[in-house]
């Protein structure tokens, strides 16, 4: 746990176009939800309660956006990196299909199944990372069961997926 | 006419004339009401948020006639009196700022100014304040969220999140002015693309959330080309200056035939600065009236005028306190504003020369320093209170190497303890 805790200590460096932002997205490990969604809260909510309690340098906390439209486009233009959907949601947006069609959901990929829903992340999270993520939340999964993802839609990102395979974290710098 | 109704007419009981009401049914001004639409902006047809000269009007008014715009909230936002920190961490910054319009008005050629006198802000009920980490003058030293939810009439604002606190009405249009020409597209995206290569902060165009779609989104017929509403520029904008309240004329150019005015992100309140990111965010009816000043637009080269008349003397306040910052900071401390220049000069030194940045900054701090001792705020709630009524003034830019800038607090919006 101590790498995991040293790793964690260098969060997330988003490719946002908006670079004040990046203050915020280098402090804060931040797992959206929506507010139409709440069972999303709920659950991320409880993910970052793990977080701030195994990886506290990460400094995880939650964000609420007010619908899954707007919470696509903060996914899709660098400005968020962790949200908690419904699954048959992210498909959508990964597929740019209903309510999604103007977005970019190509670069969508999944970490961990909870129920019906999905934490995801997009293709630019470190792979590093999303290991670390995975990993803290699957060995501490709290008052919640969580699923490695199922190698459905959208597809797992690599750091879960050499996590699932048991693969070190050191293998994913 | 028989009689009795001779008697009545001439007791004043009823009239021979149609009934009419009172003066309220009396008009004598021309309107025309750019309307809002949709709870968002892209709900809206009147509603844009990038700049470019093919957005299509929304509307045609004459100089001279009454324009009223119906406003939105500078973030395009869902929050409300209920909203929590984490709400603001969601926020979209793609769909900043919703503007209303563009107006074409008649008879305005490009190289013409147009002068946008402010006639009324009728405000919303409910407005915001609030701290982003990585936005805002001191982004490097506020890193959690906040926001005050503030509840608003024409007399005052107040807010459950900095009790105490009273802040009067001084509304004012925090974006105003007219659509660029293709010239100035060009111009203004060359020199942001260098800003932005050489480190600075300049957003390129972001076609996801743009509107119009037709012309700014993913699948626009511009969409590579639409300028952010963030910056001010030439043309206005984002300019956030509080002076430019009711009674006040702005002088602004003429780019495109028409003009294209558009108006938004109302302020209910404001200090000189800004310091948070944010002022009372809120949407709002703003009237206004115009009138075309023929080719006076080669007289304005860096940015917009602006005039009136006793209108600077209402906004000062009846008691303050002040501090006073100078260009110092730490040895080894290198401040957010320089890192792009990749100085190795600067981290050294404990004493710029001639910086009116940091001498702001070192002024600020120090007076959140001595509201948080002399008015028991929260840190937070200090910050605020600088954003929504302190202004950060420049002294001298003559003393080398110590330009000075103080920061000046009314002290009457503090409830008596």
């Amino acid at each position: 746990m101590a790498a995991l805790l040293a790793c964690a200590a260098a969060p997330a460096r988003p490719h946002t176009p908006y670079r004040q932002w990046k203050v915020l997205r280098q402090r804060f490990l931040l797992v959206h939800s929506t507010r139409t969604n709440p069972e999303s809260d709920r659950i991320a909510e409880a993910l970052v309660a793990t977080l701030q309690r195994v990886l506290p340098e990460a400094q995880a906390k939650v964000a609420r956006a007010v619908h899954e439209q707007r919470l696509a486009s903060l996914l899709t233009t660098g400005q968020a990196m962790l949200a908690v959907m419904r699954a048959h949601e992210a498909r959508d947006l990964h597929r740019q299909a209903g309510d999604f069609a103007g977005y970019q959901g190509a670069q969508l990929r999944s970490l961990l199944a909870v129920d019906d829903q999905l934490l995801v992340t997009v293709d630019t999270f470190p792979r590093h990372h999303a290991w670390l993520v995975t990993a803290a939340l699957v060995e501490n999964p709290g008052g919640i069961k969580v699923n490695l993802p199922d190698g459905g839609e959208p597809p797992p990102h690599p750091g879960a997926a050499a996590y699932a395979r048991g693969e070190a974290l050191d293998a994913q710098e | 006419m028989n009689k009795w109704l001779a008697a009545l007419l001439s007791f004043g009981l009823i009239s021979a004339w149609p009934a009419a009401a009172d003066t309220s049914d009396v008009k004598t001004q021309s309107t025309v009401v750019v309307g809002k639409r949709g709870a968002h902006c892209v709900d809206d047809p009147s509603c844009f948020n990038r700049y470019h000269p093919a957005i299509k009007p929304a509307a045609r008014a004459k100089p001279g006639q009454l324009i009223v715009f119906e406003t939105r909230d500078a973030l395009d936002s869902d929050l409300n009196v209920t909203s929590k920190p984490k709400d603001v961490m969601a926020v979209d910054l793609n769909l900043v700022h919703p503007m209303t319009g563009p107006v074409h008005i008649e008879g305005a050629k490009r190289g013409d100014v147009l002068a946008v006198t402010l006639v009324d802000i009728a405000p919303d009920e409910y407005g915001y304040t609030t701290i982003v980490p990585g936005f805002g003058f001191l982004r490097d030293l506020y890193t959690e969220p906040f926001i005050a939810n503030w509840q608003l009439n024409r007399l005052e604002a107040v807010s459950n999140e900095v009790p105490g606190v009273r802040i009067p009405f001084r509304g004012f249009m925090g974006s105003v002015g007219t659509l660029p020409g293709k010239p100035e597209v060009d111009a203004w995206l060359a020199r942001e693309t260098q800003l932005g290569q050489a480190g600075g902060i300049a957003l390129p165009p972001q076609p996801t959330g743009a509107l119009p779609a037709a012309v700014c989104g993913p699948n626009g017929s511009n969409a590579g080309e639409c300028l952010r509403t963030i910056p001010p520029r030439e043309n206005g904008g984002n300019m956030d200056i509080k002076q430019m309240v009711v009674g006040t004329t702005l002088l602004v150019p003429c780019f495109i035939d028409g003009c294209g005015l558009f108006v938004g992100d109302v302020h209910y309140a404001q200090g000189d600065g800004e310091v948070a990111g944010t002022a009372i965010e809120m949407g709002a009816k703003v009237t206004v009236r115009t009138e075309i000043r023929r080719g006076m637009a080669s007289m304005m080269k860096s940015g917009p005028h602006f005039e009136g008349g006793s209108q600077l003397k209402a906004l000062e306040p009846d008691r303050f306190h002040a501090t006073v910052g100078y260009p110092l900071k730490a040895a080894g401390e290198m401040p957010p504003y320089h890192t792009y220049l990749d100085s190795k000069k600067i981290g050294p030194l404990s004493n710029l020369s001639e910086d009116l940045t940091l001498a702001a900054r070192a002024s600020l701090i120090e007076m959140i320093n001595w509201l948080q001792k002399t008015q028991g705020l929260t840190r937070e709630q200090a910050y605020v209170v600088t954003s929504v009524a302190c202004d950060v003034r420049i002294g001298n830019l003559v003393d080398l190497p110590n330009y000075a800038v103080s920061t000046i607090c009314p002290l009457e919006i503090f409830d008596k303890k």
